[in-house]
Formats: structure tokens, sequence, C-alpha cells
């Protein structure tokens, strides 16, 4: 219905609108498109894998180690890739169902909408025509996906999409430039983290000015919608595809990739830290950190024996050629 | 709410105590302390540190957007993150 007034509700959210609708998108006509990638310094970079204490991945030279971490960086890139597509499906269905009250809601949106149609092409290019490998989104990730295109709740669409899954995602991600100096995909991420930053502003306008009659109601469902991203987050960390075409055992990696995520602190943080999100938001997370503490772990488990196809690497096209992509 | 940098740094490098326990032996707590070879910031402390931030000066901290921001990760110090909070706390007011 067209509101006469037109008009913003927050100043905040127009100036943030303008700044969107401002910002350039230059990284698509970057020179370093153009040069191919120097595979050999993105394989000195000297990241470290969740199965660096796997006999059979310490067995390997420094050089095949490197390669594996590096085809775990494009598995995570490729992950990221599904979620932005993602991204670009529910931003409309949340322009849908948003109130429309005023212009706040839904022509912030539609900018992430556009942000997301972006990333997801970008990061599509720097994976076909740069890196060239393509694996399937992760399973588990896959399930949580068409979990949020069926809710009903555009705020429950907006947190788990937004501050869940793609907040962590691009937090970890852009982080592992630390240690992987490629400027295209640097450049990138760059790029992608700038419209991010936006994004994390306009969500916590958001539930800033949610009713709390509408956050009791909504309690249940993100707290179950919440659990289920933290999930597929942990499970998508465990590249099996990766560590299946170097031959390795699923259930060993599994093993040992539980193991270094733990020694790395990384379950404390899913465990502890990351359900603070749902407080910054006003929600209550008693209930959500006591089931990740005590069933989180299964359910990665049972995540990747449940979704995961199991075999050999050789019957199992994870890894296509570009060539072989549709 | 907070604004003044001094107090701001104060904070951070409480805040840093907490999240990177394990600092540099030979670092001096200040604002040229450098986050990656003196605090040791990996990929989860970032995201922590993000969340701790934007408890403590209740506004939004999205802290990948500092990194991208500089050519190398490594120059990235305490006083460019201080400098940082500063300005989201200016733009959201």
């Amino acid at each position: 219905m067209l509101n006469p007034d037109l008009a913003f509700a927050s100043a905040e959210i127009e100036k943030l609108l303008g700044e969107a609708a401002g910002a350039t998108w230059t990284v698509a006509h970057d020179p370093l498109w153009q040069r191919p990638l120097d595979i050999e310094r993105i394989k000195q970079a000297g990241a470290a894998s969740l199965l660096q204490d796997l006999p059979g991945f310490t067995a390997l030279g420094t050089t095949q180690q490197n390669e594996v971490i590096y085809h775990e960086g494009l598995y995570h890139l490729n992950n990221l890739m599904a979620g932005e597509h993602l991204g670009v499906f529910l931003a409309a269905q949340i322009i849908r169902d948003c109130p429309n009250d005023s212009l706040d809601c839904a022509y912030f949106t539609s900018t992430v909408l556009a942000d997301e149609r972006n990333h997801m092409l970008v990061v599509r290019r720097y994976l076909r025509e740069q890196a060239r490998v393509i694996f399937a989104p992760n399973a588990a990730l896959a399930r949580i996906f068409d979990e949020l295109m069926r809710e009903t709740s555009y705020e429950v669409k907006l947190f788990v999409a937004q501050l869940c899954l793609e907040w962590t995602a691009v937090s970890l991600i852009t982080s592992i430039q630390f240690k992987q100096p490629e400027p295209l995909l640097r450049n990138v991420l760059a790029a992608i983290v700038r419209d991010e930053g936006r994004h994390l502003r306009f969500n916590r306008w958001v539930f800033a000015h949610l009713n709390n009659a509408r956050i009791a109601q909504l309690q249940p469902r993100m707290e179950e919608m919440f659990f289920e991203a933290t999930v597929a987050i942990v499970a998508s960390f465990f590249a099996i595809p990766v560590w299946q075409q170097y031959g390795f055992s699923p259930d060993a990696c599994r093993q040992y990739a539980l193991r270094d995520l733990h020694e790395r602190g990384a379950m404390r943080y899913f465990t502890r830290i990351l359900p603070r999100q749902l407080e910054r938001c006003r929600f209550k997370a008693n209930r959500l950190i006591h089931l990740l503490e005590t069933e989180l772990e299964q359910r990665v488990i049972n995540a990747h024996l449940g979704l995961q196809p199991r075999g050999s690497a050789t019957d199992i096209p994870l890894i296509a050629s570009p060539g072989a992509i549709g | 709410m907070m604004r003044d940098q001094t107090e701001i740094l104060a904070k951070i490098l409480q805040i840093l105590d907490e999240v990177c326990p394990e600092r540099n032996a030979r670092a001096t707590r200040s604002a040229q302390a450098s986050l990656i070879d003196d605090y040791y910031i990996d990929s989860l402390k970032v995201a922590e540190l993000s969340l701790l931030l934007e408890e403590t000066f209740d506004v939004s901290v999205f802290l990948p957007h500092l990194i991208a921001s500089v050519r190398d990760p490594h120059e990235l110090t305490v006083g460019a993150l201080a400098e940082f909070v500063q300005s989201n706390l200016a733009e959201s007011v």
C-alpha cells in the first residue's frame, strides 16, 4: 500500500540509505582480474588447517599442506557465495513482509538485496575465473537456508541470515586475510565488508525498535533457529569434500577437526560468545546457551553423518572443473 | 556514552586483556601495540572482540571493516582500533 507521506521514521536509517546509494562498487573493474593468481605466493601463506594434527596431514610436505589449506579456503568461499545468493532472495521476502508504515525497513533492505547480489556475483566470478574451483555448499548450510526461506517472520530471517550466518562468515573469512595476502581476494572481501558494516547498523536499528511483546513472541523461534544456524556454521568448518579429495578418511578428519576447534577456543566461542548476539538484540539466550553446551557437538557430527555423502574422493565429483560448471 | 579518546583506549586495553590473555612479553600495553604481532589476534578473536566492543560502547562495531581498510593488517594498532571505535560512536549520534 502506498503511504502518501513516504517518510523515514529514523534519520539514521535515511542517512545510511544515502550512504548505500552513493557507495561505488568498483571491485568488478579491478585491474587485478586481468592477472593470473600467484598460486605459489598463496601456497606460502602459512595459515593453519583443522587437520594440522592428523597423521596423514602431518606426513605431507609443506607445499602439499598449503595446497590443502588453500582449497579449504576456497571451500569456505563457496559457502560464503551460497549465503550471499540466499541473501538476495531473503531480502526480497523481507521487503515483502516487513512493516511499510515508513520507508526505513523496506527501502534499506532493497540496498541489502543489491549488495548481496553484487557480493554473490563477484565471489562467483573469483571462484570461476581466478580460482577455477567450485564446491557444492555444505549440506548443513543448505538445509538452514531452505528453512529460512520457509520462515514466516521477517525478523527471524533478518537476524539469522544477517547477524548469525553472514556476520560470522564475513568476520571469520575476512580475518583469514591476516595470513592470506592474495591481493584480488583481499580487495573483493574488503568491498563486501564495507557493505556489511552498513547492514550491521541497520540490523541493530531494527531490533532496537521491536516492542517487548514482539520480542517475547519471537523468543522461542529465534533461539531455535539460532541453534540450528550455529550447528550449520560449525558443520561448515569441516571441509570434508576437500579432505576427501586428498584421500583423508572423513571419520578421522571429523575427530581431529573437532579436537582442533576445541583447542583453538572455537567451541567456547560458539557456545558462550556468539549467543550474545541474541542478547544484543534484547532476546534472552540462557536456554540457547544450555542447548549449545549440551548438544552442539553431537548435532555437528550428526549433520555430517546424515547429510554428507560418504565414499572416496573419486566416487564423488564434489570439485568440478570450470568446464563442468553449468 | 563514552567519547573521550583516553577513556576509550583504556577500555579497549581492558577488553584486549580479556580476549587475548596471551600477549607478546616484549609488547607494551599501549596505543602503539600491534593487534596481530603483540596481541596475536586471529579470526575468532576478531569476532569476539567485535561483540565485546559493541556491548561496551553500545554502538555497532564491525571489526573486519577496520581490517579491510588497511593494506597490511600487521600495521593495525590498538590506537587505530580506538580511533575506529570513536568514529563509530560519532556516526551513531
